[in-house]
């Protein structure tokens, strides 16, 4: 339905954002109600259709774009290579209204610049700093501040403050419930598994400023505290659980279910909690669900959302403080260390990731964390959206010698369970 | 700041690759002349005036370009070799003597080496800054300025002494003095032969990059009068831009002149890019100080949404006369090589021709030394 509604959002008299902006919907819903088909709405077919995802990589290669580049950006830009970001499926193409792109990663800057260019579509980047100082608060609100006015100039539009505010809360809340679920996977047996909570983010991904987010993701913890009560779990064995560090091979998140045929479940990890839950992080690398929002605003010190300039710095709170940002990797040791043990896991799991420098960084040092103390673990080394990056017999190899060494059998579980 | 001892037998441009096999001894020499405390930083984007104004002397982290075996267990294989030659030295013990180390946001690659360093070889001081990668955005001036503030502040309790107007000015006015000083040593590579090797050009600016600045520039005052004199000359040779990625790899630059070409010119932050522009004064010290970062030559990582970058190429490639680019990145560099379909585009539309190579800590000599070849047989055959 998103990607659907991208194509006719024109006719809805609805404009047409194109960029990675899925953690800040908030922000585009002053705008009214707006598409966002990511740098092209084919990402994740391309990531199930592993020949077709070659075919894009192979593009992105030809056009000078090496391996070294970001995996997921170059499966972006082999999709604008061959004409795919914008073309409907049912005959057609669509000409977004502007390219917008929050730097939380350089390497989706950089596709926001490239992208931009080669569609001849007006483009507006807001840095973000990875530094947490009043300074980089004002920062970041005064280049959303000039964001605001130039979609106002791109489009012609009014842009509607309380359609932000109520966007905004929404946006805390949704990422508020998903935090409490992630801690609800604390219990033993965990209610649900990475696989599952990888996908129970997709609403987050599409309309995370939306009501119905909120409802789903209430609803979705009185569930995982009603599994918590009664012993459910998500596997219906559990004998051991793991976390996974790093992103996921998004072109085969059955990785996810490959531990299940010993028994061991995997119940944690940074980046399916970092990407849309709102944490409050502690020195000692512990992450707790982020305040409520009336107890954020009081931290804030705002009674109510009345003026654009408190939305925005509300929001540049909840994107600097609260929103993890994975490419800071001093921080993430100690983290991973305090996951193991708020989770109750027996080993971890390590994505070297080719294609993310941002996704990698501090995985070594935090291999390094985690067997000092005392924590086993495993490394892979593949790639979040290059299949070729992928050598699945060795990685299998890799975790049944590893599954093995934490004692675990293969058993006649069937992987393909709950989830 | 004293007066640097150094073999006077050496002629004054091979001083300058003398001081970078020296570097160490170099820095710990300087802390007990001046009784002075030594900063390395990982990035170009650290504003050194305010260090230098404190008496502190800024020497830039580089590696060493010998094999090594130390930092797997730190940095994933997938990072830069730059970054893991750094971080080796750090653990060596080779920078022993350093007293803080300093990281402007940048890349991942050289943020894994300082965060490694700050992890594993302790030091008193250490600043971590964010330059904004937007480097260009209309707010990025106000937000540098007062990141700034607060590093003249912590380096203040570091040393335990204020910094004042006067001091930022004397290390404004010491620090330009050395970059229009290593500018007109570029000018005169517009020369055909060019005055002056790349090789030589290249020890010059990484030798600026570990040295006290009043002390480098009186090296290449004496260096300078060599070259007007007209004692001092390469052999012709085709103009070629070496340019991409943090490379310090002067044995390689020397490799590729000794098979018939010069480099003329280059984009690189242990070259051009380190000193092109100078701080113009302002009235708040800090704001001229951060507006020369920000209008600097950008690194790949700063530059965007507009890209400065490939015009800035370009017209260097015109103004020297360049016939072919080098384009030298680092083994998994990923943002210079989001860049380089760009640049062999801008360059094919100058009628420039280009060669691509992968650095690594050590460089495969004989197979780059055949590609040079080929290359330099294809730009002009009878040199050849």
């Amino acid at each position: 339905m998103h990607f659907r509604n991208t194509w006719d959002a024109h006719d809805r008299s609805e404009v047409v954002i194109q960029g990675l902006v899925e953690q800040f919907l908030a922000y585009f819903a002053g705008m009214g109600d707006f598409a966002n088909p990511s740098f092209g709405p084919y990402f994740t077919t391309l990531m199930r259709d592993h020949q077709a995802g070659i075919r894009v990589h192979e593009a992105a290669e030809a056009a000078g774009y090496g391996s070294n580049c970001c995996t997921a950006m170059r499966c972006h830009l082999g999709q604008m290579l061959q004409g795919l970001s914008s073309k409907n499926p049912k005959g057609g193409t669509m000409k977004a209204d502007m390219v917008f792109q929050f730097s939380n990663c350089p390497a989706i800057s950089k596709m926001a610049q490239i992208f931009a260019e080669h569609m001849d579509i007006p483009h507006f980047i807001i840095d973000m700093p990875y530094s947490d100082t009043p300074e980089s608060r004002d920062y970041l609100v005064s280049m959303m501040q000039e964001g605001i006015e130039w979609m106002e100039k791109i489009t012609g539009r009014r842009y509607d403050d309380q359609k932000l505010f109520q966007a905004l809360k929404n946006e805390w809340d949704a990422g508020w419930y998903l935090a409490k679920v992630y801690e609800a996977n604390k219990a033993i047996p965990a209610p649900f598994d990475y696989r599952q909570l990888w996908s129970l983010r997709l609403p987050s991904v599409i309309m995370r400023h939306k009501n119905e987010t909120v409802q789903f993701y209430r609803d979705l913890l009185a569930e995982a505290e009603e599994r918590v009560k009664q012993g459910i779990s998500a596997h219906g064995v559990e004998l051991c659980r793991l976390t996974h560090e790093g992103l996921p091979p998004f072109y085969n998140m059955n990785i996810f279910r490959y531990p299940v045929r010993y028994g061991a479940v995997v119940v944690a990890g940074m980046e399916v909690f970092a990407s849309f839950a709102v944490w409050r992080r502690l020195e000692d690398g512990t992450w707790r669900a982020a305040p409520t929002w009336d107890e954020l605003l009081g931290e804030l010190r705002i009674e109510e959302l009345r003026t654009r300039e408190d939305a925005l710095r509300v929001m540049a709170e909840e994107h600097i403080r609260y929103l993890p940002n994975g490419s800071y990797p001093y921080d993430k040791p100690a983290q991973y260390v305090k996951r193991v043990e708020d989770w109750k896991a027996g080993g971890v799991i390590f994505h070297l990731d080719r294609g993310c420098r941002g996704a990698s960084c501090g995985l070594m040092e935090g291999r390094l964390a985690v067997s000092q103390a005392g924590i086993p673990n495993v490394t892979y080394e593949a790639s979040q959206a290059d299949c070729r990056d992928y050598d699945e017999a060795q990685i299998t190899d890799r975790l049944d010698s590893f599954l093995e060494s934490l004692g675990l059998d293969r058993t006649e579980i069937s992987a393909e369970s709950p989830g | 700041m004293g007066c640097i001892r150094m073999a006077n037998l050496l002629e004054p441009w091979g001083k300058f690759g003398q001081m970078i096999n020296d570097r160490h001894a170099y820095a710990q020499q300087w802390k007990t002349r001046n009784e002075g405390k030594v900063m390395g930083y990982f990035c170009t984007y650290v504003p050194e005036e305010i260090f230098y104004a404190a008496g502190v002397l800024p020497v830039r982290i580089l590696g060493s370009h010998e094999p090594e075996d130390i930092t797997s267990r730190h940095i994933y294989g997938a990072y830069c070799p730059h970054s893991r030659d750094c971080l080796a030295q750090g653990l060596r013990g080779k920078y022993d003597y350093l007293d803080g180390i300093a990281m402007a946001q940048t890349c991942m690659h050289i943020r894994q080496a300082f965060d490694s360093w700050r992890k594993h070889v302790p030091v008193d001081y250490i600043c971590d800054t964010y330059v904004p990668n937007y480097i260009s955005s209309p707010h990025t001036k106000k937000y540098l300025v007062a990141e700034f503030g607060d590093i003249k502040r912590s380096v203040e309790d570091w040393v335990e002494r204020s910094i004042s107007d006067r001091d930022l000015d004397r290390a404004i006015e010491i620090y330009n003095r050395n970059r229009r000083l290593m500018r007109e040593v570029y000018e005169l590579r517009k020369q055909d032969p060019p005055l002056l090797s790349g090789a030589e050009t290249m020890e010059m600016v990484v030798s600026s990059q570990m040295m006290d600045k009043e002390e480098h520039t009186h090296l290449l005052e004496e260096a300078l009068a060599e070259l007007h004199q007209g004692q001092h000359r390469v052999r012709p040779g085709t103009r070629l831009m070496m340019l991409g990625s943090v490379n310090d790899d002067i044995g390689f630059i020397r490799a590729v002149e000794t098979l018939g070409a010069n480099i003329v010119i280059d984009d690189h932050c242990t070259g051009s890019r380190y000193f092109w522009i100078e701080v113009i004064p302002e009235e708040d010290r800090l704001a001229a100080i951060a507006q020369r970062y920000i209008d600097r030559p950008p690194c790949p990582h700063k530059d965007y949404p507009e890209g400065h970058r490939i015009k800035h190429i370009l017209k260097l490639t015109r103004d020297w006369n360049v016939k072919g680019g080098i384009i030298a990145q680092q083994k998994f560099c990923d943002f210079d090589e989001f860049d380089i379909p760009f640049i062999l585009e801008a360059f094919k539309g100058e009628g420039i021709e280009s060669l691509w190579l992968e650095l690594d800590v050590v460089n495969p000599v004989a197979q780059f030394r055949t590609r040079i070849e080929a290359f330099l047989e294809m730009l002009d055959p009878e040199v050849v």
